[in-house]
């Protein structure tokens, strides 16, 4: 075995790979359950792949067969609800990890110098990934999947002079319509799955240059011991690939627990009115993106105006590339920072779900005032925070790091 | 690779020139022309492509016998693919006293290696996570097999024979191929070929129909022929030509089937004539006679 | 901090996401697929008395053998009534389909009977049961009915010989008599329309018979799964101090 391994090293250093990636990689040793979200997510991200790929076979992207070829992979194809299941679960799943792991960036600042770029690069994944979420909805064909993308692109028409002209271009018709449905088709299978492929290699590519951060926000570089080994890292093989197969067990347990028992989620993962074909002449009474587009979408019809609302929604997005240098806080992690930024960010927090509960609900007068309130909230940390942030009240940080039980 | 024992290696005597004996995976037995018999490590190491190889002395054989030096090369080894300089640590030992073979060992094994514990549940976890894996597997496997669709399309299909008359045939699709069903007159069943003059394979020998029409009429019933109209060469559909002596198909014609591709031939029990380019007599579905006028197609019913 | 979050959480979980069109109050139907016999009745409901106007385009009759426990004879002779165009009884393997014609529905009902596979997972159970439950006497209706859930509605009250005819007591629909009886007492109509629903629900996703009990055996693995992985973990762990 070592004789290969030998011949193949000499055309290809795997091991070199793997001693510098993983069995000598250094990650701080005090990694807690939010650091579980990033190897999930890349779990996830396979497990689409793989699943897309088994449903590619079988889906026909014609608008005249498409729910129906859904309803024959239900149905007709061996196992074939199952791969759908886990595919529709994997999607919102993926968003639930997502969002938990950029939560536990603005919790202990990974965002901060040195690893701006990684925050770059994972905000591009996320952009990708509801761009990719979005058109893969459309694929089923259902009624929702036809209104959702109808709505959200003539939100594109809002922008002025090229509005409609940049709407027409993405439709490919005047309406949403066969053409639509096999663009979409094209991107969701092959054009962004390529790119996510991509950044996601150069979001790695990245961590493994400055290496991770931690819960108590210090970096475990700058004590290392005389062979130059960080004090408070450890390999990340065998001790994290080890701690990833048990956290990965774990998600998997209340994914199938998900897949087999709740694949519809109360009508939260798979909407009941997308069992429905759609019918350009029919529109639902309520029309609602799916849950994890809909603290965006609060923002959105917060705005009395439509172009204004496109525009909140997109700047929602786009304050958040510009964290590391909006927050001006030389402490990293919110263990050591004010209870100013603690109650900041919980408001944060607050508001965004709040958003997002709002967003699923119709736009009642009530709700749509306090949307208006959730969303000053949630630009008024970004706000609040550039200006408190430099002069903080923060606690002493430690030198090394806190093991916590 | 040496297969010595302990008693062996005493016994080797020096040579002229100093020799080694492998061990495999780098470990020597070094024996020079004096007499002296230690033990050698050697591996590569690259720097810049460049192959370099590295000498590490264990020990003397005086003091380290075979399994012990094997061990220690284990050790020594597991270090080197780590990326370890083990020549470095060396040096750094030897700044303290002299340690024996075994004290060698236990030092190396007190180093996180694996207990067996360790071991155990590693392995526990592989194999669960391997059966867990396969099993996962399953489904995506099964899901290309053919479909609750493609198995409808496929299934048996029946054929009514009541209105079919002596002499003339019907097609029906069955798994999107033509099937032919002709009702042979009197005069065709008495008149079926017996020799293999003219045909390659009278006998059917060759496996293409099912064992309960391997006869010359190549039926259950002879007065009605059930074939799979595709041609055996390269799968045009024949043509069905009763007639004897047509002026296309020549004076010794006696009927059958003729394919307008490249001129294949077949008599009215579908078997291939000597002489042309198809291969094999045309293929016989799999039927039964659900009752005297209808046949079903794709199953064999009874026969089998 | 992590107690706000469940409140919120379990807010959300309650608000109801799609509200009914009309406020009128769903009745709860029990579902059981594993009862078999349930399942036969409903299946000869649907085709006795729906399947002329209704189809279920997305489910094939061969289903039946192993999810109802039905023989093919027995599907062939008691649940498949139409053709396909040569004549030939439609053949086990198809989909459940119909001869209605659109323009002449449309003329006739004014609309065409919408596909009822996916009926129960997009209006839910509770919403085909109680439907059944609430035609009543309507003269001002084409047939004579009107729905109470759906007013207005383009359907006939098909089952009106089963159950009886009832007619409001009030003009708002509190309440209603019945002016005839039907074949059943409405106890017995209850129980059929409970035996079709029951079906309707099986061929909305007829994997829920499959999928409750292979998920039982795959979370177990991975629970024990979990628990040797997290005994790996901590004897790894021990090294970290």
């Amino acid at each position: 075995m070592s004789k290969f391994i030998s011949w193949i090293d000499r055309r290809l250093p795997v091991s070199n790979f793997v001693r510098n990636h993983l069995s000598q990689y250094y990650a701080p040793k005090n990694f807690n359950f939010f650091y579980f979200f990033g190897a999930l997510a890349i779990f996830v991200f396979i497990l689409q792949i793989v699943t897309g790929i088994f449903l590619t076979i079988n889906y026909k992207p014609d608008a005249d067969q498409a729910f129906a070829s859904v309803e024959y992979i239900m149905r007709d194809v061996e196992w074939g609800w199952l791969i759908r299941y886990m595919h529709s679960t994997g999607a919102s799943f993926f968003f639930i990890i997502i969002y938990l792991h950029m939560f536990r960036a603005m919790l202990y600042g990974s965002y901060k110098n040195p690893r701006e770029l990684l925050w770059i690069f994972g905000m591009l994944i996320f952009v990708l990934l509801m761009a990719e979420a979005f058109m893969g909805y459309l694929l089923p064909w259902g009624q929702m999947s036809y209104w959702g993308a109808q709505v959200i692109i003539s939100l594109f028409g809002a922008i002025p002079f090229v509005g409609e002209s940049l709407a027409l271009w993405i439709r490919g018709d005047y309406v949403i319509s066969d053409a639509t449905l096999n663009r979409f088709f094209a991107f969701h299978v092959i054009a962004l799955p390529l790119l996510l492929f991509a950044l996601i290699y150069l979001h790695l590519a990245a961590l493994h240059t400055t290496g991770s951060n931690n819960p108590d926000g210090i970096e475990i570089k700058d004590n290392k011991d005389d062979s130059g080994k960080p004090l408070d890292g450890i390999p990340f093989h065998p001790y994290y690939t080890v701690k990833d197969i048990f956290g990965l067990s774990v998600f998997l347990v209340i994914f199938t627990f998900v897949v087999f028992f709740l694949p519809e989620f109360g009508g939260y993962f798979l909407e009941k009115d997308n069992f429905v074909p759609a019918d350009p002449l029919k529109t639902p009474e309520h029309i609602v993106p799916v849950w994890y587009f809909t603290p965006f979408y609060a923002i959105l019809r917060a705005i009395p105006d439509k172009f204004g609302g496109v525009l909140a929604m997109g700047l929602a997005i786009f304050v958040l590339f510009l964290l590391p240098w909006i927050d001006r806080c030389k402490v990293k992690s919110f263990r050591y920072r004010s209870s100013t930024y603690k109650l900041l960010l919980a408001s944060f927090v607050i508001s965004f779900i709040g958003l997002g509960v709002i967003g699923m609900n119709p736009a009642t007068p009530v709700l749509t005032w306090v949307g208006r309130f959730f969303t000053l909230v949630y630009f008024g940390f970004f706000v609040a925070l550039y200006f408190l942030s430099p002069s903080e009240q923060t606690s002493k940080v430690p030198k090394r790091v806190i093991m916590h039980e | 690779m040496s297969t010595l024992t302990d008693k062996d290696i005493k016994a080797l005597q020096p040579k002229d020139h100093h020799y080694r004996v492998a061990f495999g995976d780098g470990l020597f037995l070094w024996v020079s022309s004096s007499g002296k018999k230690s033990w050698q490590y050697r591996y590569d190491v690259y720097l810049d492509n460049i192959r370099k190889e590295k000498i590490y002395t264990i020990g003397d054989f005086q003091q380290i016998n075979l399994a012990n030096a094997r061990e220690l090369h284990s050790i020594l080894r597991k270090e080197v693919l780590q990326g370890i300089d083990i020549q470095a640590v060396k040096v750094e030992k030897k700044k303290s006293f002299n340690v024996t073979a075994d004290q060698e060992i236990q030092t190396a094994s007190a180093q996180p290696t694996t207990s067996n514990r360790r071991k155990f549940l590693t392995n526990m976890t592989q194999v669960m996570g391997g059966v867990g894996g396969i099993f996962a597997l399953i489904p995506f496997l099964s899901s290309m097999s053919p479909s609750e669709r493609a198995k409808s399309a496929g299934a048996p299909i029946e054929i009514d024979v009541s209105s079919l008359q002596p002499g003339s045939y019907k097609v029906v699709e069955w798994r999107g191929k033509p099937v032919w069903v002709v009702r042979r007159t009197k005069k065709m069943i008495d008149e079926t070929l017996e020799d293999d003059d003219v045909l390659r394979d009278p006998k059917s020998i060759e496996e293409h129909q099912p064992t309960y029409t391997q006869n010359k009429y190549r039926s259950i019933n002879p007065e009605y022929l059930v074939l799979l109209g595709v041609c055996t060469h390269l799968g045009c559909s024949p043509l069905y030509k009763p007639s004897p002596k047509s002026k296309e198909l020549g004076l010794d014609w006696t009927g059958g089937f003729f394919c307008p591709c490249h001129g294949s031939k077949f008599d009215l029990s579908g078997r291939v004539h000597k002489g042309v380019p198809a291969p094999y007599n045309l293929e016989v579905p799999p039927y039964y006679f659900a009752s005297d006028t209808r046949i079903i197609v794709g199953e064999d019913g009874e026969n089998a | 901090m992590s107690k706000i979050i469940i409140s919120i959480l379990a807010f959300f979980f309650v608000t109801n996401v799609h509200a009914a069109g009309n406020d009128v109050p769903l009745k709860k139907v029990l579902i059981d697929l594993g009862n078999k016999q349930s399942l036969q009745r409903g299946a000869q409901i649907y085709m006795n008395n729906c399947s002329g106007c209704h189809t279920l385009k997305y489910q094939r009759y061969i289903k039946f053998t192993d999810h109802l426990d039905l023989d093919s004879k027995t599907i062939e002779k008691n649940l498949i009534f139409t053709t396909d165009l040569s004549g030939e009884r439609t053949k086990i393997g198809s989909l459940i389909l119909n001869a209605v014609n659109e323009s002449h529905s449309k003329e006739a009902f004014g609309v065409m009977p919408p596909d009822l596979t996916l009926t129960a997972r997009s209006r839910g159970s509770d919403w085909i049961y109680t439907f059944l439950l609430s035609f009543y006497k309507d003269e001002s209706r084409p047939f004579g009915a009107n729905n109470k859930l759906y007013p207005n509605v383009n359907m006939p009250h098909v089952l009106w010989y089963m159950e009886g005819v009832k007619e409001p007591t009030d003009p708002s629909l509190t309440d209603f008599k019945y002016i005839s009886s039907g074949s059943m007492s409405y106890d017995e109509y209850e129980s059929s329309i409970t035996d079709l629903v029951n079906f309707l629900t099986y061929v909305s996703e007829p994997a829920q018979l499959d999928r409750y009990r292979i998920g039982f055996w795959v979370i177990l693995f991975l629970l024990v799964f979990s628990a040797l992985a997290y005994l790996l973990k901590v004897e790894y762990w021990k090294d970290v101090k």
